[in-house]
Parts: C-alpha cells; structure tokens; sequence
C-alpha cells in the first residue's frame, strides 16, 4: 500500500466509506499540498495547519486562544488571521473585516486561502463525527510556482468578492469561482460528500441510506448552529 | 418537516430518526462531550451506512457554511422568495450574514414551486 493511499484509510478503521469520498479526500490532500494559483505547496499547508488548529479552539473566547501555532513567517500576518477566523469565527465576519483583509491579501488570494480552509473543516469535522480524528497534513510540494489564474466571467453580484456570473449551477458552488482552481478543491468534496448514491441536489427524493428530509433537517440544523444565514 | 427542530425549538422528531440525526449534528458541530453517545445513538438508529452519509453531510455543511461566510454570497433570487416566510420567524434574519441579500426583494409570490429544481426548469 503506498503513501497515499493509506491516508485516509477508513476502511482499516472500521467504516463502510464511499470509496468515491475517501478518493476526494486523498486527492484534496494532494491538491493542497501543491501550489495553486495564489499560494506555494508551502503556504497552502501552513493555511491549513492554521486552519485547524483554530476551529479546534472555536468554543474558547478568541483572546483566550494563546496556543494556536506560530506560523514562523511561513505566511503574511493578515493571511494567518483570515485562516484563523474563518475556520473558528466564520459567524462574525462582515463586509468591514472581508474588506480589509481582501484589501491586504488580494482578492484571489483570499478566496484561495479561503477554499483550502473549508475544505480542511469539512475533511477534519467528517474525521470527529466519524470518530476516527484527524489525518495527518500533507508535506508541500513546491515543484512550480502559483499560476496566478483567475475566472474571468465574474462580476460584483453583492458579495465580498467578485463571482462568476452568469452562472449556470447552484448559487453556492459559486462563492469560490474567481478562482477555478480553488473552487474545485472544495466542490470536489461537496460533490462526493452531500447525496451519495441514493439522490443529487436536484432530487427531491432520495433512495439512499437518507431520506432527502433527513439529510436536509441535518444540514439546515449545522447551518443554523453555526449561525449561517446562506 | 418541522423548521422548528433546524434552530433548536423542538426535537426533529417528525423525521424518521430526526432527533438521533439532530442530536449528532450538534454535537460534532460544537465538539461537545457527548458526541460518543450521540455517534452509537445514531449508528443504532440508521445503521452505518446511514451513519456514515450523516457525517458527511454534517462535514461538508461544516465547510459550506464558512463558505458561505467568507464570500458573503447574497442568496439567489430562488431561495430569497422561497424562504420569506419562514426566515423571520426562524431568527435567520439575525444572522451577520444577512446583511448581503436585499431582503426587503423577497416576495413569497414569486418562489418557485420547487426550490432545487434544475437550472431551465
């Protein structure tokens, strides 16, 4: 068995995942590990290592959080702020603090830094409801440099960042577009992770092991304890 | 399906396993202490297949809400007529995030018949 595929084993854990969830997450692994657009292999794990570390802290008020790790000047300050509060404070942003941290790190960039940290929280939240925990991070592979790609189709549609528009999927995958590179990393896992086998988004039944008003009740219930209003 | 039980006022019990499936969502989501009893509760309750697509679900909506939240994506013309009725009375107005769509837009009148119908249809 290589490297890769032992990560996110969780067969040898006991659990019957869909094959085609564990694929995405290996392959979510590596995409962070190497650059993207905006950011090296190096900064993109620093991103997530950031990342989690702050959601594991998200219920302890944010002065009292002393002991998130020191990024060693692997990333600039506001990009470590802006992993850190999206992935435990996501709740409490606004146009104000978006505006000034885009205005710092660049809008691309930001969305970047952004679709690495949701996918981390969604990978890692899936390893704790499991019970099997974290795996481990992914070592950089800084063999090229960030290719700087931006979606060009994209508008101001009201949000804090420029979107694709028009737009011919559902609203939300297109919260990440100006970045396609990033926008994949995340709905790659969106796609293998919400529906499975017994029904899609567009389904208003579903043959699964859920019912569509089960699957439903649950996400609505973790949006709202998250005090998301999307 | 009750919207009560998706802001905590009742149990979710009018969904088959609702208040198993409820009772999980929260505690991954808060990372609370009984998230081991709610885990054998709901593996008991749906079996692991079942288990297994709710804690998918619960860690995709984990990311989608940050998703959401740092993009400050508005709602879509679909969703905002759709969820006039019930956003208010839910407390989901109160949400920073609302701050991003023109609520005073919204027109029950004009939601569509299906919420996740198919772009075109």
């Amino acid at each position: 068995m290589t490297e890769s595929e032992r990560c996110f084993d969780y067969a040898a854990a006991g659990l019957a995942v869909r094959d085609e969830i564990a694929d995405t997450h290996r392959a979510s692994w590596e995409h962070i590990a190497r650059a993207g657009s905006h950011w090296t292999g190096s900064e993109r794990v620093e991103i997530a290592r950031q990342a989690r570390a702050a959601r594991a802290a998200r219920n302890d008020p944010p002065w009292t959080r002393t002991e998130l790790p020191d990024a060693e000047g692997r990333l600039p300050e506001p990009a470590v702020d802006a992993a850190r509060t999206i992935a435990a404070d996501a709740r409490r942003i606004d146009r104000a603090w978006a505006e000034k941290t885009v205005a710092s790190l660049g809008d691309a960039a930001y969305v970047e830094l952004g679709s690495v940290v949701v996918t981390v929280t969604a990978i890692d939240a899936f390893g704790e409801a499991l019970g099997c925990g974290h795996e481990r991070l992914p070592e950089p592979t800084d063999d090229r440099a960030p290719d700087g790609a931006r979606f060009a189709e994209v508008a101001d549609i009201g949000g804090y960042v420029p979107m694709g528009d028009p737009w011919p999927g559902p609203n939300v995958s297109r919260a990440l577009s100006l970045v396609p590179d990033a926008n994949a990393l995340f709905m790659n896992n969106v796609g293998a992770m919400y529906g499975g086998p017994g029904g899609s988004f567009y389904d208003l039944e579903w043959t699964g092991p859920l019912s569509r008003p089960q699957a439903e009740l649950l996400a609505a219930r973790v949006s709202a304890l998250n005090e998301c209003f999307y | 399906m009750t919207l009560d039980a998706t802001v905590g006022r009742s149990s979710g019990s009018d969904v088959g396993h609702g208040e198993a499936i409820v009772r999980f969502g929260e505690a991954v989501t808060r990372g609370s202490d009984d998230i081991a009893a709610a885990r054998d509760a709901l593996r008991g309750a749906l079996g692991d297949e079942g288990f297994v697509e709710c804690a998918a679900i619960t860690g995709i909506f984990n990311g989608l809400v940050r998703n959401a939240d740092l993009s400050g994506i508005p709602l879509d013309d679909t969703t905002l007529h759709a969820s006039q009725d019930f956003r208010e009375s839910l407390g989901l107005n109160a949400f920073a995030g609302a701050r991003n769509s023109d609520l005073d837009r919204a027109d029950t009148a004009l939601a569509p018949k299906r919420i996740f119908a198919p772009p075109g249809e």
